[in-house]
């Protein structure tokens, strides 16, 4: 079984704002090149472990992994990675991430009825 | 034929039997009052030790809504969202040992709706908004919502 690991903290000890143009490693980055660039290698499983850092915005949790619906990935693929979550600090970050997710599969049901 | 014992002999024994039988009750009841007292002074000790804890969450607590208020209602806040960001880490911290101490559930829903109302898209909001906008109005029941939970209950029997 393929897994991959992705730990926040290798990215940045303090996840800026939600687009690059804001600030350094924003959200919009960290989906592009971490979240996504993990995704394409197709693994069984990705675990995101949020801990270590200095705190979270939630620009940044909502751009990284809302924005991965709003990218075309999978709602199924999407939501499997905020169910791997690991928080062990702050447990109430996987709520907020799972939230953010499905408000953005609503969204794109909802433009998708619309087109 | 048996011989009769001496009653000051049979007085000496008694008296040392009843002697070591009062010792022992002595020695069982001195054990007993200690066992007690360490009990007591666990059980008050755990309970500071919860108390300090709700008090430091609560400080806390306070001090995140402090900054967020001032961070968005102020016109030159001082705050920048290091200072909000640093602070709901350092909450969350505090309620994470809160919860460890009193076997409780971390808050996350509440915790979540904290984060949410103080800094989702703190870097593009136009600032000073309202002290009567919706944002601070559901920093404000959020942050009431926490205080509001059992976990941060004091009581004597705890």
């Amino acid at each position: 079984m393929t897994t991959i690991n992705v730990n926040v903290v290798d990215f940045s000890e303090f996840p800026g704002p939600r687009y690059e143009q804001h600030g350094p490693n924003s959200g919009e980055r960290f989906r592009r090149e971490v979240l996504l660039e993990a995704i394409s290698k197709k693994p069984e499983k990705i675990i995101v472990n949020l801990d270590g850092v200095l705190g979270y915005g939630s620009s940044f949790l909502e751009e990284a992994f809302g924005g991965l619906i709003r990218d075309g990935v999978q709602s199924e693929v999407a939501l499997e990675i905020a169910n791997n979550l690991i928080s062990e600090i702050d447990p109430s970050l996987k709520i907020e991430i799972t939230e953010y997710i499905k408000e953005a599969i609503e969204h794109r049901n909802k433009n998708a009825r619309n087109s | 034929m048996p011989e009769t014992p001496n009653p000051e002999e049979l007085i000496k024994w008694v008296g040392w039997l009843l002697s070591l039988v009062l010792g022992l009750i002595g020695i069982g009841v001195t054990f007993s009052v200690l066992y007690i007292r360490i009990r007591h002074a666990e059980k008050l000790a755990q309970r500071k030790e919860r108390h300090d804890a709700i008090d430091n969450a609560l400080r806390l607590l306070t001090d995140f809504e402090d900054k967020s208020l001032d961070y968005w209602t102020a016109k030159d806040s001082k705050y920048t969202k290091a200072h909000i960001i640093t602070a709901q880490q350092r909450l969350s911290f505090s309620i994470k040992q809160l919860s460890r101490i009193t076997a409780s559930n971390f808050p996350d829903k509440e915790m979540a709706e904290i984060r949410k109302s103080a800094t989702l898209d703190m870097e593009t909001k136009r600032r000073p908004i309202s002290a009567n906008s919706e944002r601070i109005l559901r920093l404000s029941i959020s942050t009431s919502k926490m205080q509001n939970l059992s976990l941060f209950a004091k009581n004597g029997k705890s």
